[in-house]
């Protein structure tokens, strides 16, 4: 098992740049389970990240997800089908721990989030606060503008990849931006008083 | 998108990057995998499981078929032996009779 961890170990560090640009198709790599995974961890982990808002949370979610795709992994045909694949559940996931989330009564997502220190940079207290903005959201919501402007999916990709009707789909779209225009607003007010 | 979104997508683009997945991620998963028992290695036994029935099955039949057919030799030696037995009870009184009358 060492060696073989120790090979991977390698092909990734090579492959780790080109995957948190934007994924690579595992079928050019030719590695099966092991380039599906170097090519979409950025991906699986950063829609669990921006959807709990929490590392750890966000990287037990994401080796879960890969866990059930090299379960699955005679059903995929190729590495697009594996990437909707991925998306698809890792958003039923991410769903689902917010919903045992609140049966177990954990931490409400706000209070358990590191808010950005004086000293930060100002684009960084803007991406924080605008992170915050999306996390206060409702989940449904929330994975929508993840879906949308992490993975710049169009609404036809996300309604596949949450199993609900395109319309809903822009409906959740413009609810969410709204609710985000307003919140920003109200924000920028509350700083200028 | 609305031209009054277009801000705050672009400030949402921002924020909502993708980041890279925690060092040794890969690994950790690959480790996980590794250590799962697996389970499909058994596909691999049918063939052999189903050939073990058949064979088992067919030397059950064999040795019914070979019982039977014992059996039914059996019957038909007793059978023969009963008859022969008959005929030589029959020969000794009719020879016995002969016997008589020739005293």
């Amino acid at each position: 098992m060492g060696v073989r961890v120790l090979v991977f170990e390698k092909r990734m560090e090579a492959l780790a740049a080109d995957s948190a640009a934007g994924g690579l198709a595992a079928t050019d790599i030719g590695l099966g389970f092991e380039s599906l995974l170097v090519a979409n961890q950025a991906m699986v982990f950063s829609i669990a990240l921006n959807f709990l808002r929490d590392r750890e949370l966000a990287a037990e979610l994401a080796q879960d997800v890969f866990l059930a795709l090299h379960r699955n992994l005679k059903s995929i045909q190729s590495a697009d089908h594996a990437r909707h694949w991925l998306r698809r559940v890792t958003s039923q996931r991410c769903i689902d721990s917010t919903r045992r989330a609140k049966v177990r009564g954990e931490v409400a997502l706000e209070a358990a989030w590191d808010v950005a220190t004086p000293a930060d940079s100002a684009d960084v207290v803007a991406r924080t606060r605008m992170a915050r903005l999306v996390a206060s959201l409702p989940e449904k919501l929330r994975l929508v503008i993840i879906l949308r402007f992490q993975e710049d999916l169009d609404v036809p990709d996300i309604a596949e990849a949450l199993g609900i009707p395109p319309r809903t789909v822009r409906g959740h779209l413009d609810q969410a931006l709204e609710l985000l225009r307003e919140k920003e607003q109200r924000w920028t007010r509350s700083t200028k008083n | 998108m609305d031209a009054k979104y277009e801000e705050l997508g672009n400030n949402l683009r921002l924020a909502l990057k993708r980041e890279d997945a925690p060092d040794g991620f890969a690994t950790r998963v690959l480790e996980r995998v590794e250590v799962r028992p697996r389970w499909d290695w058994w596909p691999r036994l049918v063939p052999a499981i189903a050939l073990a029935l058949i064979v088992a099955t067919s030397s059950a039949g064999f040795r019914a078929v070979k019982q039977r057919r014992g059996e039914e030799a059996r019957e038909q030696a007793i059978v023969a032996l009963t008859l022969t037995s008959e005929k030589l009870q029959m020969a000794r009184a009719i020879i016995f009779r002969h016997r008589e009358e020739s005293k």
